[in-house]
């Protein structure tokens, strides 16, 4: 009788984790779809973009609508400038913020605590409050239609100065302290202790930067007035069109947003394979 | 130079760099914006101060009256549909099958492209004619939606590719808040006689009520600020149906050229948020 109760009981169980597996299938495919649709069209010829039923494997299979991006689109110079931007943006980024929260973690200086909520502060107004006078500035500045434009809003981060301080607190004072009884000047404590130190919250703080650089649509709309330096983002929104009037080339509209989502989602794989794999306190003492 | 000065010095100097930029771009605007929404500063005229007249015509715009609706019936269906299906979702990624790291991966791939591609997506798929939701829908005999010509339908197709670009994320933060419940404790109530679902409410849903907290705010939050979907997906339309107010700041900005009053929309979006926010707390963490 015992028995029979224990293998109904694992019969249950076993049904419970079928249905969920089911489950997490069927969600997994219906989360892909649209990312399913998007490649699959981008390979298809116009005409073909409107059959129905569906041909998810195209057929026939043609690239030509990332030629016409790399063409028509300039899909390369947009690639260049956002790779200009986000690449120029986040290293100022990573080091001006984490000059400054070494600073903050480690130094004592009058204002320091004032100073360190005003920019914590700062980090709850909405962008789009900062929006006009932004422009108004760059405009001021002889900046517009630039790239320093793109970038400078960019050079410094209250989240990272947050999140890079909070951090460097957790490195024991006992590295600086050796350091500097052996002659270490300060600025080298910086560089050769405390940064490689921070490595993992410091390429965590890169990839988020990188992915909020490059698909920033609203600082580029505003800076930028049809331009040269008009990044991947800009030039993507620009192919919506209205499906009524004129006729936006649907397969290579795919095709550029293929190309527009490559970066990020590359340097999220590569950052978090570096992040699973390095510890994130590595000992730091030698001996 | 004494140890405590060179200390000092190095102190300021190690956080000029950042600073400056952050006071320039990030304080400074914040003190023009609030500036610049007394007046009527405009590309035409020089900015004259009209001190609360920009306040009064918002109150009588009817546009802005609009982007405000539109704004409030996006947050409040992507935070309470959002929070739900994620924490669902959660619920079953969470268990350990053969598929549910590759579920985990997959479910987050939506948070990692820009609202941009995912609106140029989803632009395709709510196509007029050639929908592919259309197509599958029919199959139930649902007859073909309008989903972006209608302006009854607009703000709903928004909302709900909004949804799908968030889960993952949400679903990541909920994962994480149940895997700090002890399996004991459940276990302890399954064993008094409750049923995995009233465990559910009883035990579960309670411990995780910081994490719902911090979503349902955050979620809030970044919900009022909704702007690409707005601009992409929809164009506000038709016949500003869908505009979101971020969008109607831009729209009255670079479009016609008020920036006086531009910066009055988004003082009073900003007063919103961090009234909504404020409220949020009080509620969620007095339940506590």
């Amino acid at each position: 009788m015992q028995e029979e109760v224990v293998e109904d009981s694992e019969m249950k169980r076993r049904i419970g984790l079928i249905a969920i597996l089911v489950a997490q299938v069927v969600l997994l495919v219906l989360m892909l779809i649209p990312f399913a649709y998007m490649l699959s069209t981008s390979f298809k010829r116009n005409v073909d973009v409107y059959v129905f039923p569906v041909r998810w494997v195209p057929r026939p299979f043609v690239v030509i609508n990332y030629v016409i991006a790399l063409k028509d689109l300039h899909i390369f110079t947009l690639f260049r400038n956002s790779m200009i931007v986000s690449i120029l943006a986040v290293s100022t980024s990573l080091f001006t913020s984490s000059l400054a929260a070494y600073s903050f973690a480690r130094k004592t200086f009058p204002g320091k605590t004032a100073l360190f909520f005003l920019i914590l502060g700062s980090m709850m107004v909405p962008f789009q409050a900062i929006l006009i006078p932004l422009f108004l500035i760059m405009k001021n500045l002889g900046l517009y239609n630039t790239f320093p434009a793109l970038i400078l809003p960019w050079c410094a981060n209250a989240y990272g100065i947050f999140l890079l301080r909070q951090y460097i607190t957790t490195i024991p004072e006992e590295y600086d302290y050796a350091a500097r009884i052996d002659g270490c000047p300060d600025f080298r404590i910086f560089t050769r202790i405390i940064l490689p130190l921070s490595k993992p919250i410091l390429l965590s703080l890169g990839v988020f930067l990188f992915i909020w650089t490059w698909t920033d649509l609203l600082l580029p709309l505003i800076m930028t007035n049809a331009s040269a330096i008009s990044t991947i983002e800009l030039g993507l929104s620009q192919l919506g069109g209205q499906y009524g009037g004129t006729q936006i080339n649907i397969p290579v509209a795919m095709a550029g947003c293929t190309v527009a989502i490559l970066p990020p989602l590359i340097f999220f794989v590569l950052g978090g394979r570096t992040l699973m794999s390095g510890n994130l306190m590595q000992g730091g003492i030698k001996g | 130079m004494k140890r405590k000065d060179l200390e000092t010095l190095q102190g300021y100097l190690y956080i000029l760099p950042a600073t400056a930029v952050l006071g320039i771009f990030g304080i400074l605007p914040i003190f023009i914006s609030f500036g610049l929404s007394f007046t009527d500063y405009s590309v035409a005229s020089a900015a004259q101060f009209v001190a609360l007249d920009n306040f009064a015509s918002a109150f009588k715009d009817p546009l802005f009256g609009k982007s405000i609706v539109n704004s409030g019936i996006f947050t409040v269906s992507t935070v309470t549909v959002g929070v739900v299906v994620s924490l669902f979702l959660a619920l079953i990624v969470g268990v350990k099958t053969s598929a549910s790291s590759a579920s985990k991966a997959v479910f987050f791939l939506p948070v990692m492209i820009s609202w941009v591609a995912a609106s140029l997506v989803w632009k395709w798929l709510y196509h007029p004619t050639y929908s592919l939701l259309n197509y599958y829908l029919s199959f139930l005999g649902v007859r073909p939606i309008d989903w972006i010509g209608s302006p009854k339908n607009s703000l709903g197709s928004i909302v709900i590719m909004s949804i799908w670009k968030e889960l993952g994320y949400n679903m990541v933060l909920f994962i994480a808040a149940l895997d700090t419940i002890p399996a004991e404790l459940v276990e302890a109530a399954a064993i008094d006689g409750a049923g995995s679902i009233r465990g559910f409410f009883q035990i579960t849903l309670p411990l995780l009520r910081p994490m719902i907290a911090f979503i349902v705010c955050v979620t809030a939050i970044f919900g009022l600020q909704m702007f690409t979907q707005s601009y992409v997906l929809t164009a506000g339309g038709p016949n500003y149906s869908s505009i979101s107010v971020v969008h109607y700041i831009y729209m009255s900005a670079f479009r016609f050229l008020k920036f006086g009053y531009s910066s009055t929309i988004s003082l009073l979006l900003f007063v919103l948020i961090m009234a909504v926010t404020f409220a949020q707390l009080r509620l969620l963490g007095q339940a506590k």
